[in-house]
């Protein structure tokens, strides 16, 4: 079934601002509406999927969108720390099965569980503040999700970082070599040796999977790790990063008091990083950030002398005052309520009736009516926080 | 692999050497050379004969599938060196022999290999590795099939070489194949556990022949706990390499059941063939239940013309080829195709598309192929095929909603050994 669009959604489109871009501009991506997610699957298939949720085993599935139907896609499990049986994680692949079938111009469509956020308003509202600061993000908005005609609950739907992401962002740039971020180690931008494929098992290959290249990669770090800290590191770093983009990244990372990012609290995590066409230079992505907002009080440094390349480049004065005022800037124009409590309230509205109903999820309808208070209180703290930090 | 690779240059000296030394070879007292690249020695009973052939093909597609080739990997190159087969016969008294290499397949270089005992006119004995007793059309060999690729059915769901024991012979009118192997197809990521297999064929009159034929083994799945277990099921490939069906998870009993007619009469040729193939999938579903098993099934006919007069038979040899002032042979034809796979349950629930499906969401092609053939010399053939298929299924065919018509230009230049 459709939604209906009432004078409520327009309000909260209104809330909602203008799109930050075109890909979120896209009817699947639209904020201001609950969306209708339906798979009809093999219910043997289904359960399947769920009692082996650790597998990457792809099952045949028709699925609507909004009404919209698209047959014959692959299914398969997806995640990481959020893999779960109960309220499965999913990937929806349009081509497995089907040659060149695509979805309103994507050919995976990434459907979040949110077990790792009682509020379900992390992700959404981070990737506002990143949009807000120029850094290219995926769209995401609210699905209602039911399989076989059952309810499985609320999930982001995701809009999958792949080469239609790239071309839409990046100006038609999309046949560099793309990587994701996979955490198997506590890594911190350490030099792993002049083997590009001693970096593959971290920065694993989304394009050119078959010949997979990670040599401006290699390069990268070990420029960074043979520079002295400072200025030596930012003409080091010159080459492969815009080091006042990279480090608005971070910024906007601290900003919104992320706990799982570059700097994380294991190492590096949550991000995919891209290698432009024909050069050595890159761009990093932000993914997964439901591990934001998670204290109305951070430190503006947090665990930036943790990472290599952002202690080195902070130890350049020029450059950490840049940094510190991109976190200045990101607490005035987006890590503020002005700006985000409009959006919380906006997808609480969207989203809360079919939360409550959401018995997959692992939190208790009181624990998520305390997650949102909770986001307003954080929402409410971070700019003051960061104004006293950063006078 | 390319015309210029080590191995081809060296396939090529081998083949030059052979064919050399063969009238030296000749002059030896009581040795004869020919008719064609034969040696024998009639005092002893010895024959030896050098077979082979190479064929280039080339091929374009329709502009749908060129709108769409970067996400048609089945899709191969438009000028490809397909085979390059050297081999030997032998025969001496009642012990035959023979041997096939081919210098060119990236993944079975072996082809043929077998010895064969001629106890009586109903009884021969075959071992080794050879095609199993199947569909005529299968085995006939590629260089003398009557259009570039053999039908659908027969080359997707026919088995292929593999080891084993034959036994064979002619009763009156009837000749007999029955013989047990290792599987039905030693390459084959499909491959089966021990196969047998068996084939009849019968003059009826004259230049028809009927043929019927059977196999039987049984197939066994990857074990589930496996990283990475492969479906062992049959694929589907359209003459223009696009992959149709494809494999799904199978385990048990399969099954082929064929039969087919060729009828020769002066210049014109007449063959049909049918193909069915069953696999159990036994235990393979999703939750390791059984599934309804596997049914594929194909069927073929075809007609050809050889308009310069010259006589059909298998072997087509121009009555004036061009080295004797004339044009030598050619030979119009045309053929219909069809394939089809489903399940042989109830046609309720989920139908899907993936290799585990309880379901089989049916799938089927078909083509219809007009094709010329020249011969200017006996061992120099000349082909051009157009290929049009459609697609029962629009969504799963080449471009999503578009059942047909995708057109494909096939033309193939083969040497023969004389």
């Amino acid at each position: 079934m459709r939604p209906r669009t009432s004078g409520a959604v327009l309000a909260i489109a209104m809330a909602l601002g203008a799109a930050p871009s075109a890909r979120a501009a896209d009817p699947i991506f639209s904020q201001g509406v609950l969306h209708e997610f339906r798979i009809v699957m093999d219910p043997a298939d289904w359960a399947s999927l769920r009692a082996n949720f650790r597998s990457n085993q792809y099952y045949a599935a028709n699925i609507s969108v909004d009404g919209e139907v698209l047959q014959q896609v692959g299914v398969r499990s997806r995640g990481k720390g959020s893999r779960n049986a109960d309220k499965p994680g999913l990937l929806v692949d349009t081509n497995k099965y089907v040659t060149n079938q695509e979805f309103h111009g994507l050919k995976k469509l990434v459907l979040d569980n949110v077990v790792q956020d009682g509020s379900f308003l992390h992700e959404p509202l981070a990737y506002q503040v990143f949009e807000a600061m120029g850094i290219a993000s995926p769209a995401i908005s609210y699905a209602r999700l039911t399989v076989n005609d059952e309810f499985w609950g609320v999930y982001w739907l995701v809009e999958n970082i792949d080469k239609n992401f790239l071309a839409a962002r990046f100006g038609g740039d999309k046949e560099g070599n793309l990587f994701k971020y996979e955490y198997v180690e506590n890594y911190t931008f350490t030099d792993k040796g002049s083997d590009p494929n001693s970096y593959l098992p971290l920065f694993q290959p989304e394009t050119h999977e078959d010949k997979p290249d990670a040599t401006a990669l290699m390069q990268f770090v070990q420029a960074v790790n043979g520079a002295a800290d400072g200025a030596a590191t930012v003409a080091a770093a010159a080459p492969f990063i815009d080091v006042d983009k990279f480090l608005t990244y971070v910024a906007v990372e601290n900003a919104i008091a992320g706990q799982d990012g570059w700097a994380g609290l294991e190492g590096m995590n949550n991000f995919y990083i891209y290698q432009f066409t024909g050069q050595t230079k890159f761009v990093v992505i932000p993914w997964d950030q439901d591990t934001t907002f998670v204290s109305g009080t951070w430190p503006v440094l947090q665990r930036l002398d943790t990472n290599v390349l952002t202690r080195k480049l902070l130890a350049d004065p020029a450059k950490k005052q840049f940094y510190l005022a991109q976190v200045k800037a990101a607490a005035a124009m987006a890590v503020n309520p002005g700006f985000l409590t409009p959006k919380l309230e906006a997808y609480y509205s969207v989203m809360r009736n079919a939360v409550l109903a959401d018995t997959k999820k692992p939190f208790t309808n009181e624990q998520f009516e305390q997650g949102i208070q909770g986001m307003r209180g954080v929402i409410a703290a971070r700019q003051p926080d960061i104004q006293t930090q950063i006078p | 692999m390319r015309l210029d690779s080590h191995r081809l240059r060296r396939g090529f000296l081998v083949f030059t050497a052979m064919l050399a030394a063969a009238p030296l070879a000749a002059q030896d007292k009581g040795w004869e050379f020919g008719p064609g690249a034969k040696l024998s020695r009639p005092s002893s009973g010895i024959e030896l004969g050098l077979t082979g052939y190479i064929q280039e093909d080339f091929r374009d597609f329709s502009h749908d599938y060129e709108n769409s080739r970067g996400e048609l990997p089945e899709l191969g190159e438009e000028a490809v060196l397909r085979r390059f087969r050297l081999g030997v016969d032998a025969q001496w008294k009642r012990l035959a022999f023979e041997f096939t290499y081919d210098l060119h397949d990236p993944v079975e270089h072996l082809k043929n290999l077998a010895g064969d005992v001629k106890i009586s006119k109903a009884f021969h004995i075959k071992a080794g590795k050879m095609k199993l007793p199947s569909a005529a059309e299968w085995l006939t060999t590629a260089a003398k099939i009557d259009f570039v690729e053999r039908s659908l059915a027969v080359d997707s769901l026919n088995p292929s070489r593999d080891w084993g024991v034959q036994l064979g012979g002619d009763i009156k009118k009837l000749t007999y194949f029955v013989g047990v192997f290792r599987g039905d197809g030693q390459l084959d990521e499909s491959r089966s556990g021990t196969t047998a297999a068996g084939r009849l064929e019968m003059g009826i009159r004259k230049g028809l022949e009927l043929g019927v034929f059977a196999t039987q083994g049984d197939v066994h799945a990857d074990p589930p706990i496996a990283a990475n277990p492969l479906p062992r099921g049959v694929s589907f490939h359209a003459p223009s390499g696009f992959r149709f069906y494809e494999r799904h998870f199978v385990d048990g009993t399969r099954r082929r059941l064929g039969a087919d007619a060729r009828l020769r009469r002066g210049p014109v040729g007449v063959r049909a063939d049918i193909l069915q193939m069953t696999s159990e999938r036994q235990g393979q579903g999703s939750v390791f239940d059984d599934l309804p098993t596997e049914v594929t099934w194909g069927w073929s006919a075809s007609a050809t013309w050889l308009v310069t007069g010259d006589k059909k038979q298998r072997t087509i040899k121009p009555e004036h080829p061009l080295n004797h002032g004339g044009i030598g042979a050619v030979e119009l034809g045309v053929r219909y195709d069809s394939l089809t796979a489903d399940d042989d349950g109830p046609d309720t629930g989920f139908e899907g598309a993936g290799s585990r499906a309880r379901n089989i969401r049916r799938q089927g092609g078909e083509a219809w192929t007009g094709g010329i053939s020249w011969w200017p010399l006996e061992y120099v053939r000349l082909v051009g095929n157009a290929v049009v298929e459609r697609y029962d299924d629009p969504l799963l065919a080449p471009v999503p909603g578009k059942k047909g018509n995708y057109v494909t230009l096939l033309a193939r230049l083969q040497l023969s050994v004389p």
